[in-house]
């Protein structure tokens, strides 16, 4: 899901292997906040998309199919050069949102499923990267 | 000679002996190959053999008799503790670790009995002492399996957590936005065809939990076979995920007479399963296809086809075991498995079968071959999988 990049608007990527769950966040966070969303299907597509569209926060999903959270952490935050981008980690698994949690590359580790005002608070906070 | 000088001496023996009475009593052990049975039982009599030679004083004796004594080396594992660790992961249960040992002592001593020993008072306490060792070797072997039984329990409860999140995740984000649009009067068909999908994968992830449990409680999968048709079954699943589903193409190719004899509510679960898969790992711009081929006068035999990348090699070989029989389990998990071990569990209730090819060029097939008459349905129950 590609929207039209407003310039104003700060970005947040959705990463995760479920389409229907990118669609859905994308789309929530379309309606309710001045966040433009853009959704990834996995990891390839998500460092693919992190250095063209150089989103300001990314949401991302820690199981995708056989592929280490933490590794695509990594990878996102090279693909994002010199802009750090806020990384949220999501995770249906409380130990891995444990794990997340005291990882410092991180802003914040959230238990699937997210809750709305939680996630909107948060992404109030991150600071405009440029 | 001795007993321990014995059991170093013929050890190759003992472990023959060992494999045949282990595959006989053992319908975990039927599957495994005589490497993976042999593993760690020959290190465990090794280490037993090598702890009768030992002297040993009588208050040691006591101490070990009262399962008091001292652990050997406090950072590394004994054969017996990695022995029980493997078998948790190899989906053994309690009693069949336990049979493994009652195998081992039995093949020792009935060898070495037949070897015509003198027997004196040194054999007396021989045979003893190895007793003691035995049953040393077992309680740490039990030990160690229950931890790892724990270990797998807790890895299993994550992976089915993080696969019933994610659909609720996106029921619940759908939910706020059909609220949000209602209130401005606009309508949303997408946000309501995403919740409904994502309710079908909790309620089929639920379905297929409770036959594993049910499995594991040893109540078998029990089918209820009547005359019906393979073809329509398909186009009847086929149809219901066409609708969850929108978008994609499912096509049916049916060939020959496709009545059976058959759990029809079985088979259905089943062939959703592989499709439901199909659809989740399979390209989405390509057609998933259904060939039901009955032109076989004994067998039915239904083929799931879906393009896209192949399964890897590693997992190929585990696919229909569930995770707690040891799938790697990184973080990335990923899959409970119990979709496939359902649909395996159907095939063989019917007395039928399962397997997959995948590759670069073709993608992935799932065959499902089921005898038409239904005759073996009756009699067949789950083998022997415990979630101990």
């Amino acid at each position: 899901m590609h929207t039209d990049l407003h310039p104003d608007h700060r970005r947040l990527m959705i990463v995760d292997d479920d389409r229907d769950l990118v669609d859905a966040l994308c789309e929530l966070i379309s309606l309710c906040s001045d966040w433009t969303a853009i959704g990834a299907y996995g990891p390839s597509d998500a460092i693919a998309q992190a250095s063209e569209t150089a989103p300001d926060a990314i949401l991302l999903d820690m199981e995708m199919e056989g592929v280490d959270g933490f590794a695509t952490a990594r990878h996102l935050d090279v693909a994002s050069g010199q802009r750090h981008p806020a990384l949220f980690a999501l995770t249906g698994n409380d130990q891995l949102r444990d794990l997340a949690s005291n990882d410092g590359r991180f802003t914040a580790s959230i238990l699937k499923p997210a809750d709305l005002t939680g996630l909107l608070k948060l992404l109030d906070k991150v600071s405009p990267t440029h | 000679m001795g007993l321990s000088e014995f059991i170093t001496r013929e050890s190759g023996k003992i472990m023959s002996e060992f494999e045949s009475f282990a595959k006989q009593q053992l319908p975990a052990a039927a599957d495994m190959d005589v490497a993976a049975l042999r593993d760690h039982a020959r290190q465990v009599l090794d280490a037993i053999a090598l702890d009768m030679r030992q002297p040993q004083s009588s208050f040691q004796q006591r101490e070990k008799s009262l399962g008091k004594a001292p652990r050997a080396g406090s950072g590394e594992s004994t054969p017996a503790e990695i022995h029980g660790g493997l078998r948790a992961a190899a989906g053994f249960d309690v009693n069949q670790t336990v049979a493994e040992y009652r195998a081992l002592r039995a093949s020792v001593i009935r060898l070495w009995m037949q070897s015509a020993p003198t027997l004196g008072r040194a054999e007396v306490i021989e045979l003893t002492r190895f007793n003691e060792a035995m049953d040393e070797a077992l309680a740490a072997s039990i030990l160690h399996f229950a931890a790892e039984a724990a270990r797998m329990r807790n890895l299993f409860l994550g992976v089915l957590s993080h696969e019933l999140r994610t659909p609720l995740s996106t029921i619940m984000a759908s939910g706020e936005s059909l609220l949000i649009c209602a209130k401005a009067g606009k309508v949303m068909p997408e946000a309501a065809e995403r919740t409904l999908r994502g309710a079908r994968r909790i309620q089929s992830l639920l379905d297929d939990l409770l036959d594993y449990v049910r499995s594991g409680l040893g109540e078998g999968m029990r089918v209820t076979a009547g005359p019906d048709d393979m073809g329509q079954i398909c186009v009847r699943v086929a149809g219901e995920l066409r609708a969850s589903h929108p978008g994609r193409t499912i096509d049916v190719q049916t060939a020959g007479d496709t009545s059976c004899v058959c759990d029809g509510q079985r088979v259905a679960q089943s062939i959703s399963n592989l499709l439901g898969n199909a659809l989740r790992h399979g390209a989405r711009d390509a057609p998933v296809t259904v060939k039901v081929d009955g032109s076989s006068e004994d067998i039915i035999n239904v083929s799931v086809h879906n393009s896209g990348s192949p399964i890897p090699d590693d997992t190929r070989e585990t696919l229909f075991e569930p995770l707690v029989r040891g799938a790697g389990a990184v973080h990335g998990g990923y899959n409970l498995g119990l979709g496939l071990y359902v649909v395996r569990e159907i095939a063989s209730a019917h007395g039928g079968s399962v397997d997959v090819q995948s590759d670069d060029k073709t993608g992935t097939v799932f065959n499902v071959r089921l005898p038409r008459d239904g005759s073996a349905a009756a009699a067949s129950a789950f083998p022997g999988m415990r979630m101990n």
